[in-house]
């Protein structure tokens, strides 16, 4: 009997999502295929390395549809990221639409899917911090089941990875106003671990007063670093910050890094500690 | 397998197997991308092509999605009065073309524009350095892309 890695790949490429959620029911085996430019780290001059059951979801259309709420869009999980620049033009946040632009190059993202981007395996992909920050929300299909996830939930599991026979089909960004947004990226996926991490931070004020902060970095090997307390401290602290706030703010970060199970590198730790300085400097009044 | 498509206009039917790429099937099947080597991880920009309209990296489209879709490849492009303008643009702007890059950046840089039409300074800059280049000819490019921005903004003017 011939080796199964050794067959063709089986493709199956079906037209709609219960099309697709019951190919995966019956192929549990079966591997999902998006935008396929998760891991383009495959050898020099090999063809693409399909898994030997595919599901292809790129004649999907239920996932490529977008969905306006009062307060909120739905975005399709398979809509490529250059549609969901287009699509989101007046709608996008801010940092949403930097850390978009910031992944890949504008062929890579006309490929490249939402969905993709979020369910890379064993790490988050380069969106998903700055859908934590602005509360997204993350809807999975199963063959009889539907849930949401908040992006807390997410977190605390590590990574968005969809349970045998489920699909990730639509993220719900909320529609708030950010008027300080900063979004920074270290590194690309061929720098070391060590040496990649990505800061956003969002705030809001009112009156020279701060209404909201939020503050997340992303340690590829460590994971998400977000102080709730921090920011809670912020909240109703005059702009610009004194300098005695910037100070056990970043006192409170280098606690909070000194926390995690994985410590950073020295690196990280320089790069995250620069930059809340550069973030805590900048936030002003409008 | 055998899979219809159309390539640069015409129907066409190609042979490769569904986990080829799309590049490595052009190349063998037709006379396109001759001579063009690519790094085959959607990093050198030389086998870009545009399907369904879209510019992608050839090297990355397994070919089993390509059926009954549309394909543009560069030398498709260059037979078009767009690709001519581009051209005449960057020899007044005093281009030195190199084998490597240059036809890349002129497909590259037109499909750009054609999805994002009106983009802001950066973002240009942000394109031009998307494909690998190092002939120094950016400053040029980025001048000759103006100029086309510039054009193509009149021209959709002038049919409002």
């Amino acid at each position: 009997m011939p080796d199964e890695d050794s067959l063709p790949p089986l493709v199956h490429s079906p037209k709609t999502l219960p099309e697709a959620l019951a190919l995966l029911n019956a192929y549990p085996k079966a591997q999902l295929w998006a935008g396929g430019t998760a891991s383009p780290e495959q050898d020099f001059g090999s063809p693409i390395r399909l898994p030997t059951t595919v599901v292809s979801l790129h004649l999907v259309e239920d996932l490529k549809r977008v969905q306006y709420g009062d307060r909120f869009v739905d975005l399709g999980a398979g809509m490529t990221l250059n549609q969901v620049l287009h699509v989101m033009k007046t709608f996008l946040n801010p940092a949403l639409r930097q850390a978009i632009l910031a992944t890949g190059y504008t062929a890579l993202r006309n490929l490249a899917t939402l969905g993709g981007n979020l369910c890379q395996k064993g790490f988050f992909g380069d969106l998903f911090p700055v859908l934590h920050l602005i509360g997204a929300q993350f809807e999975f299909r199963g063959i009889r089941s539907s849930r949401w996830l908040t992006a807390t939930q997410v977190s605390d599991e590590g990574r968005l990875t969809p349970l045998a026979g489920e699909i990730l089909t639509r993220v719900r960004v909320p529609q708030e106003d950010w008027p300080h947004f900063f979004y920074q990226k270290i590194g690309n996926f061929r720098t070391p671990w060590d040496e990649r991490l990505s800061m956003t931070a969002l705030a809001r004020t009112k009156h020279g007063l701060v209404e909201a902060l939020r503050l997340i970095f992303y340690l590829p090997h460590t994971g998400l670093l977000r102080h709730r307390g921090l920011e809670a401290e912020f909240v109703g602290q005059r702009v610009p910050f004194a300098p005695r706030l910037r100070q056990e703010a970043l006192k409170s970060i280098q606690e909070a890094m000194q926390g995690l199970s994985l410590p950073p590198s020295l690196f990280q730790k320089d790069r995250v500690l620069h930059m809340t300085r550069w973030v805590l400097s900048q936030i002003q009044d409008e | 397998m055998k899979q219809n498509l159309i390539l640069n206009g015409e129907d066409v039917t190609l042979e490769g197997e569904d986990e080829d790429s799309l590049f490595a099937v052009l190349k063998a099947e037709t006379k396109l991308f001759s001579g063009i080597i690519c790094c085959q991880k959607g990093f050198c920009g030389r086998c870009h092509v545009l399907l369904d309209g879209r510019e992608v990296p050839s090297c990355l489209v397994p070919f089993y999605q390509t059926r009954l879709r549309e394909v543009v490849t560069p030398e498709g492009f260059a037979a078009t009065e767009e690709h001519r303008i581009f051209r005449q643009l960057l020899d007044e702007e005093g281009l030195v073309y190199c084998h490597q890059c240059t036809e890349a950046q002129i497909f590259h840089l037109s499909a750009y524009l054609e999805q994002f039409p009106a983009p802001q300074e950066e973002e240009l800059r942000t394109a031009i350095s998307e494909i690998p280049c190092r002939c120094g000819s950016r400053p040029v490019l980025e001048r000759a892309v103006r100029r086309l921005v510039a054009l193509k903004e009149s021209d959709r003017a002038g049919r409002r």
